[in-house]
């Protein structure tokens, strides 16, 4: 079922997974600070937004190549029969996933127009969208990460 | 608001978040992937798997797309560049994109917890 394109697939995926969850957790922390009162360098957070960008559009894409792939493989034989609750975060981790393509799209092109250093509204927003942003790509990861402990795509048995 | 630029944004994101709860809700038409055909198709064949997700996040952005367009008018933007109407859409879109992340939750664990 799963050949051998879909895991180099999965396995760029997993990368870019990884830059993902890198870029989104530095510029997680720079929004709590600064909303915290410290001072935040522009720069370095435009240089961040912009590798969650890039690095969710990429992982996102792979991961919907791959998905019918999963859920013949994976969720069709094993959780949706047995594991149900796997099934249930696998789809929680879809949709929140969805809904980060939407904030994405507000938070990319609002990072680039407005200087995030000064106390407006608009900045205040900014930043409580990228720890949305982070608390959603952290959920797909650790839920990644647990439904391939209970069986990796193209893993052999039950 | 800082840049009335941002306004269309705040808009965009609450029509999406909220077009996008609302087909978590009510399951509108969509296209869907027949995975075991490797076909796409608009309604599945009974007992096929359907993966109707591959319609949702179009379907988000469309309405993303329609709410940045309509708030790119001029008398939109302007209304929003009060401040008192630019803390209401702030929160407005902060709570259609809460509200859509607790529903996505609360739909798959009350359906396939009840299973």
């Amino acid at each position: 079922m799963f050949d051998y394109g879909s895991k180099v697939l999965l396995l760029i995926h997993g990368l870019a997974a990884t830059v993902l969850i890198g870029s989104t957790t530095h510029n997680m922390v720079i929004a709590v600070r600064h909303l915290m009162g410290s001072p935040v360098r522009r720069k370095l957070q435009k240089i961040y937004v912009r590798i969650v960008g890039w690095s969710y559009l990429v992982t996102f894409t792979l991961g919907l190549i791959v998905y019918p792939a999963f859920r013949l493989d994976v969720r069709k034989e094993l959780f949706d029969a047995h594991v149900p609750l796997a099934t249930a975060f696998f789809e929680i981790k879809e949709h929140t996933l969805g809904i980060g393509l939407l904030i994405l799209a507000a938070y990319w092109p609002l990072s680039r127009i407005i200087d995030v250093r000064k106390p407006t509204i608009d900045a205040k927003v900014h930043h409580l969208l990228g720890i949305i942003l982070g608390l959603i790509v952290w959920n797909a990861m650790l839920t990644g990460w647990f439904l391939s402990i209970l069986r990796p795509v193209g893993g052999v048995g039950p | 608001m800082q840049d009335s630029r941002s306004i269309p944004l705040f808009v965009g994101l609450l029509a999406g978040c909220t077009v996008y709860l609302a087909a978590m809700a009510i399951h509108p038409t969509l296209i869907c992937y027949l995975p075991e055909r490797g076909e796409w198709a608009f309604a599945a064949p009974k007992g096929e798997i359907a993966m109707h997700y591959y319609g949702m996040p179009p379907l988000g952005l469309a309405g993303f797309a329609v709410g940045w367009g309509l708030a790119r008018a001029r008398g939109v933007r302007r209304f929003f560049e009060g401040a008192g109407p630019a803390r209401i859409l702030a929160a407005l879109a902060l709570i259609a994109v809460a509200s859509s992340l607790a529903y996505a939750v609360m739909r798959e664990l009350l359906h396939w917890a009840a299973l």
